[in-house]
Formats: C-alpha cells, sequence, structure tokens
C-alpha cells in the first residue's frame, strides 16, 4: 500500500517543512521510494533537501502537467513549490485534484508539505493524504494554528469528505527542561483526548541538516530528531 | 522586579478555546470559498466535463473551422456549464479547444494559459433538472439567428476597419483573420462567411463585365457628337478642299445618327 502522508499545522515555523523532509529521509533509509510533495509558496522543501526549489514541481502538476520530480537520493524525490501555487489555475482547483494527480504517481511514500496559512493549498494536501500529522511547537499561538487544522479534520471527517481518515498531533522541538513544553502534553491531551500524540524533541542536528541541505538520516541517522522521526514514521505505518 | 508569569497550562488553554472559535469562522470561509468558486470565469480544460447525452452529433467539419478560428482569436463566447463543470452549451467548442490542444499545442497555450478555458457557470445541476439544462442548451444556440447578408457585409466592413483582412490560411504576424473572426462572433462556420463575402465581391465585377462596354460606347458616342459639333463650326474654313466639302456634307446626318444612338442607350 501507498502511505500518504500530510504534514500540517497552520502556523509558520513549527516545524512542518522539517517534519515531512525528516520522515521521507526515514522512509527513502528503509528502501521505500519516496515523494515530497511541497504545497509552500516557499518552495523550502526542496532546498532542504538539497535540489533546486525552483524546478518545476506541484504547481504544474495540478495544472494537469506531467513535471518530473527532481531526485534528492536515488529513492528520495521532490516535486517543489514555488509561486505558481498562487496562480488563478492553482487557486481554482478543486479540492480533490491532487488526490487525483497523485493516484498515477508510482511511490510507496506520498508526503505533502502543508504551507501556513495558505489554506486552500493546505486542503489539497488533507484530501490527498490518508494520515495528516499535525505541528505544533510549545507555543499558544502555535496550539492555535494546529487547534485549527484539527477542528477542520474533524469537521472534514463528520462530513464524510475525501481525506484523511486518521491525524496525530506531533509536539516539536520539544525541551522539557522549559515550562511550557511541559504544559503543551498534558494541555493537548485534555482538549482533544481522542488525538494520538507524537513528539520531536529539540534537536539542533535538524536545524543543521536543513541548513546545510543533507535529508537527516544522511547526515545523522543516530542524532535525537532521527530516533523520534522514526518513531513518528513506525506509527504511520501501524495504521 | 521581572513580573510574575501565569500559569503555563492557562496559556495554552486560552489558545484552545481561541481555535475553537476561529474554527467557526473557518467553517463559514470555507464555505464562502466554495461559493465564489461558482463565480470562476475560468476553468482548467481537464475538469470540463461532457455531457452523457449529446443532444446533436458533432460535426468534424465545424470543429476543424471553429478550431481554425479559435486558433485566430481565442475563445470568445464562454462555454456554459453547470455547477458540477458539466458542459451545457459549446460541444463543438469544447472539441476545437480539444483539437487545438492536440494538433496546435503552441496556438493553444497562446489562448488558454495554464489549460484555463473561459466558462460561464450556472447554478444548477444539469443531472438533476435535466429540463433546464436543455433550455438553456436550445438558448444558447438559438442565439445565433441567422445574420442576413447585408448584416453580415456591415460587420465584414466594420472588422476590415479594425484591420482584419481576408486571408486564405494563416494570417502573418500582426495580421488577424477576418473571416474566422466574424464566424465565431456570429456563431457560423468560416466557411459561410468566405462564401457570404466571396459573393459580395463577385457582385460588382459581374456588373462590370456587362456594363463596361456599354459604358465606353456612350463615351465614344458623346465624343463623336462634341467633335461633329464642331466640325460643324468650321465648315467654312475647309472650303477648296473636295474630300472634306463632302465630309461636311454628311456632318448633320452623322450627327442626328450619334444622338439617336445615343437617346437610344439612355432609355
Amino acid at each position: 500500500m501507498v502511505y500518504k502522508i500530510a504534514v500540517s499545522g497552520r502556523k509558520g515555523g513549527v516545524g512542518k517543512t522539517t517534519v515531512a523532509c525528516g520522515l521521507a529521509s526515514v522512509f527513502a533509509s528503509q528502501g521505500q521510494r519516496v515523494l515530497v510533495v511541497d504545497l509552500d509558496p516557499q518552495s523550502n522543501t526542496a532546498y532542504v533537501l538539497g535540489t533546486d526549489p525552483t524546478a518545476a514541481g506541484t504547481a504544474q502538476l495540478l495544472l494537469g502537467q506531467s513535471p518530473i520530480p527532481v531526485e534528492a537520493l536515488e529513492k528520495l524525490h521532490v516535486l517543489p513549490g514555488g509561486p505558481d501555487l498562487t496562480s488563478y489555475g492553482v487557486q481554482s482547483s478543486d479540492p480533490e485534484d491532487l488526490a487525483d494527480a497523485v493516484e498515477a504517481l508510482d511511490y510507496d511514500v506520498i508526503l505533502f508539505d502543508c504551507p501556513p496559512g495558505v489554506e486552500y493549498l493546505e486542503r489539497l494536501g488533507w484530501v490527498a493524504a490518508d494520515t495528516t500529522l499535525v505541528c505544533t511547537n510549545a507555543h499558544p499561538l502555535a496550539v492555535m494554528g494546529a487547534g485549527r487544522v484539527i477542528n477542520e479534520l474533524d469537521a472534514r471527517q463528520q462530513k464524510g469528505r475525501r481525506g484523511a481518515r486518521r491525524y496525530a498531533l506531533v509536539l516539536s522541538m520539544i525541551d522539557l527542561r522549559r515550562s511550557m513544553d511541559q504544559a503543551l502534553d498534558a494541555q493537548l491531551a485534555s482538549a482533544y483526548p481522542q488525538t494520538k500524540r507524537l513528539v520531536v524533541r529539540q534537536d539542533t542536528t535538524l536545524a543543521w541538516a536543513s541548513a546545510e541541505r543533507v535529508p537527516v538520516m544522511e547526515y545523522d541517522p543516530k542524532c535525537k530528531g532521527a530516533e523520534d522521526l522514526q518513531k513518528i514514521a513506525e506509527w504511520v505505518k501501524d495504521a | 522586579m521581572p513580573r510574575k508569569r501565569r500559569n503555563a497550562t492557562d496559556v495554552f488553554s486560552s489558545a484552545v478555546d481561541t481555535a475553537e472559535a476561529i474554527h467557526q469562522r473557518d467553517q463559514v470561509a470555507e464555505t464562502k470559498a466554495q461559493e465564489d468558486r461558482g463565480r470562476r470565469s475560468l476553468l482548467a480544460l481537464k475538469q470540463i466535463r461532457k455531457r452523457e447525452t449529446d443532444t446533436r452529433p458533432l460535426r468534424p467539419n465545424h470543429v476543424e473551422e471553429l478550431a481554425e478560428s479559435i486558433a485566430a482569436l481565442g475563445l470568445i463566447e464562454p462555454l456554459v456549464i453547470d455547477n458540477q463543470n458539466v458542459l451545457l452549451a459549446g460541444a463543438h467548442r469544447l472539441a476545437a479547444i480539444t483539437h487545438l490542444k492536440e494538433q496546435r499545442p503552441e496556438q493553444f497555450a497562446e489562448h488558454f494559459a495554464d489549460d484555463l478555458v473561459p466558462v460561464r457557470i450556472m447554478p444548477f445541476d444539469a443531472g438533476a433538472d435535466p429540463e433546464k439544462a436543455l433550455q438553456v442548451e436550445l438558448a444558447e444556440n438559438e442565439k445565433r439567428v441567422n445574420y442576413s447578408r447585408d448584416q453580415i457585409e456591415k460587420l465584414a466592413t466594420r472588422l476590415r476597419e479594425l484591420n482584419y483582412k481576408e486571408t486564405r490560411g494563416r494570417p502573418k504576424k500582426g495580421e488577424k483573420a477576418l473571416g474566422p473572426a466574424l464566424a465565431v462572433a456570429i456563431g457560423v462556420s468560416t466557411r459561410y462567411v468566405r462564401k457570404v463575402l466571396g459573393e459580395e465581391k463577385a457582385e460588382p465585377a459581374k456588373k462590370n463585365r456587362n456594363s463596361v462596354p456599354i459604358f465606353r460606347r456612350r463615351q465614344l458616342l458623346k465624343k463623336m457628337e462634341s467633335t461633329l459639333e464642331e466640325l460643324n463650326t468650321l465648315k467654312q474654313v475647309s472650303k477648296g478642299r473636295e474630300a472634306n466639302q463632302e465630309l461636311d456634307a454628311l456632318v448633320p446626318e452623322l450627327l442626328k445618327q450619334v444622338r439617336t444612338s445615343l437617346s437610344e442607350l439612355e432609355s
């Protein structure tokens, strides 16, 4: 089966791209053929994975063309995002278009890196995925963004709309020496008792891997962040 | 002295509450976004769905002619679709656009950037309301009530003023093709337009062929008339020359004959 995972969160800077690219690296290191679909007009995903963020990508796919994904590793490919995602053609696309477009692609794992803020693009990712990871760090603004996503995913599920049936919160950049980080898990547990919570600890290695544009499992497969991401990959596969 | 902090749990719970409150607005916004989609005027070609039952078969010639005019001008009249993206009117135009995309992709891209096609979305579902769908289709097709030849010629004159040229085949760079433009504007085939305009041009030529000799003859007779009148006044001067005196004797008779012929032509 193909795993389709949307990494979402609404707020910017909560680790969406790091988690998406980190998971992609984990799955690729396990021998799966992985594609990361970047839905962000900022086009950071391809950059982080050491490829060309200006190449044709997700926008062209949504416009019915057949862009060739760029290759970060033999088994890790990327469809870059970019400003074309804000074009009229993409904005007016049907929420199910991305879901339909990726049906034809031959990969074992497809990750959708959702943008902060831009709801019509984020929705394309939710609808195309069967699992959604909602990222938040230990800050009320991030929790607010994650809360909105969870509420929307719940509403979609109640209405029986197409899209992710399974979702989890990813608590990112967690350092339990800080009081907000300590309170976060308990708070989310009480606000969203039905939702699985996963953790990625604060780890500068993840930041360095992104900055040096190397997939994390190539950069340092033993770092704390890589460990946590592997656990998340296990949860996804555990469906 | 540093300010005393609130409990970390409290700061999170007010964030969760706010997320709850914004959720209502998110829902409203999503509904509105969907309504807005209904007001779009451009739709990706691949999203336009064909009717399951076509009320009339497509005429391949007409499709090709439309494709030619669309290549020249783009699509002037938007396709009409229902709120499910099912085509209501414009089957020939849709086929022509598809034909263009397959046969002349560069010209297609020139007029339909990102594969987006002008559409008019009607606010109903043809599947649920087939009668309304039929009405739209007929109304749209009725619009091309036959333009009279006069009307077509008048339109052609206006287009020529706008630098549209009657050229066979593809227009040169900077030139605009008259026939296809007119055909699209009034919803008939390019061939029909050319036929009408061709006759318009042929008519004066026909008249000329018949009328030129008569006209020329009148011109010559008039010249003869004035020449003879002048000769008549010069009679006295040419005394002593026999041949000329004989001619002078003939002049009144000739003049009479020329005038009779002229009046015959003029009647």
